[in-house]
């Protein structure tokens, strides 16, 4: 069950690239699901979040990240955060650990 | 999602295959019935380009897009690729657009591993009588795009029509099998 205290880490299949974005300045990021056969595109905090989900930092400290990165409010940050990363996990696009992943 | 990103993908997917992870692929289109249809599943691994053979489902990079078709003409510099639901060959195309073989395919019910027997033996038959379609429709059309008169001559038009049931019988009987 995914929440604050969770570690998400990303799926080893699954592979990413960060690229720049048609917005100058952006970037954002592909995403292959190949067990799945779909390809996910995320936006610059999207990719962000992927990116700093690698088994080391707990949710919490995520939304940390974002919140001071981005200058958004906690509160908002925790919600769209815990719901995208719900959405990776339906997808296993990442697992959801109880403890530090490898 | 932008060409961009789907080259990404593209270029992403090849990298996993190389690196020995199989990719799954969702089948859209009615290119391959009646033995894939829209919403199957199939499996790619890479593959070594000489150990491909005529009548192997393979996918392939045209026009930024991935497609699974079935490899109907091979030889040491280009190969040809067509659907089994379509008379005409895909462009022409060179080893580099191989993305790789298809290994599995997921049906609603089962699981074929289409590299076994009796399906690789099965598949060297559709293969055969896929290219054989092509050639012949290719020749027929010619002769009527040529032809003077605008009326097809009769042997011309049940010459096409013996020509769909000849090729289209084997692909029906084997999708009883198949699915």
């Amino acid at each position: 069950m995914l929440s604050k205290d969770s570690y998400p880490m990303r799926d080893a299949q699954v592979t990413g690239k960060i690229i720049p974005s048609e917005q100058p300045g952006k970037t954002e990021a592909v995403l292959v699901l190949p067990s799945q056969g779909k390809v996910k595109v995320l936006n610059e905090v999207a990719a962000r979040i992927w990116a700093l989900s690698d088994g080391s930092r707990q949710v919490r400290q995520i939304i940390d990240i974002i919140c001071t990165e981005y200058q958004v409010e906690s509160g908002q940050a925790e919600v769209d955060i815990l719901e995208f990363l719900s959405e990776l996990e339906m997808k296993k696009a990442i697992q959801v650990l109880d403890h530090p992943g490898v | 999602m932008t060409e961009h990103h789907l080259q990404v993908a593209i270029e992403l997917s090849r990298a996993g295959l190389r690196a020995g992870e199989p990719m799954r692929l969702t089948v859209k289109g009615k290119s391959m019935l009646p033995l894939l249809r829209d919403g199957d599943g199939v499996w790619v691994e890479e593959v070594p380009q000489d150990s491909l053979r005529r009548g192997d489902l393979v996918v392939v990079e045209l026009n930024q897009e991935l497609i699974v078709h079935r490899l109907v003409s091979i030889d040491q510099t280009s190969w040809s690729t067509k659907g089994d639901h379509v008379i005409h060959l895909d462009p022409v195309q060179n080893p580099g657009q191989l993305v790789g073989r298809v290994v599995t395919v997921d049906l609603p019910d089962k699981r074929l591993d289409v590299n076994r027997e009796p399906w690789r033996i099965i598949n060297r038959w559709l293969g055969g009588i896929s290219y054989l379609e092509a050639q012949v429709c290719g020749w027929f059309e010619t002769r009527s795009s040529s032809s003077k008169e605008p009326e097809q001559t009769p042997w011309v038009k049940y010459g096409r029509w013996a020509l769909f049931v000849f090729t289209r019988t084997p692909f029906e009987l084997v999708k009883y099998a198949w699915r």
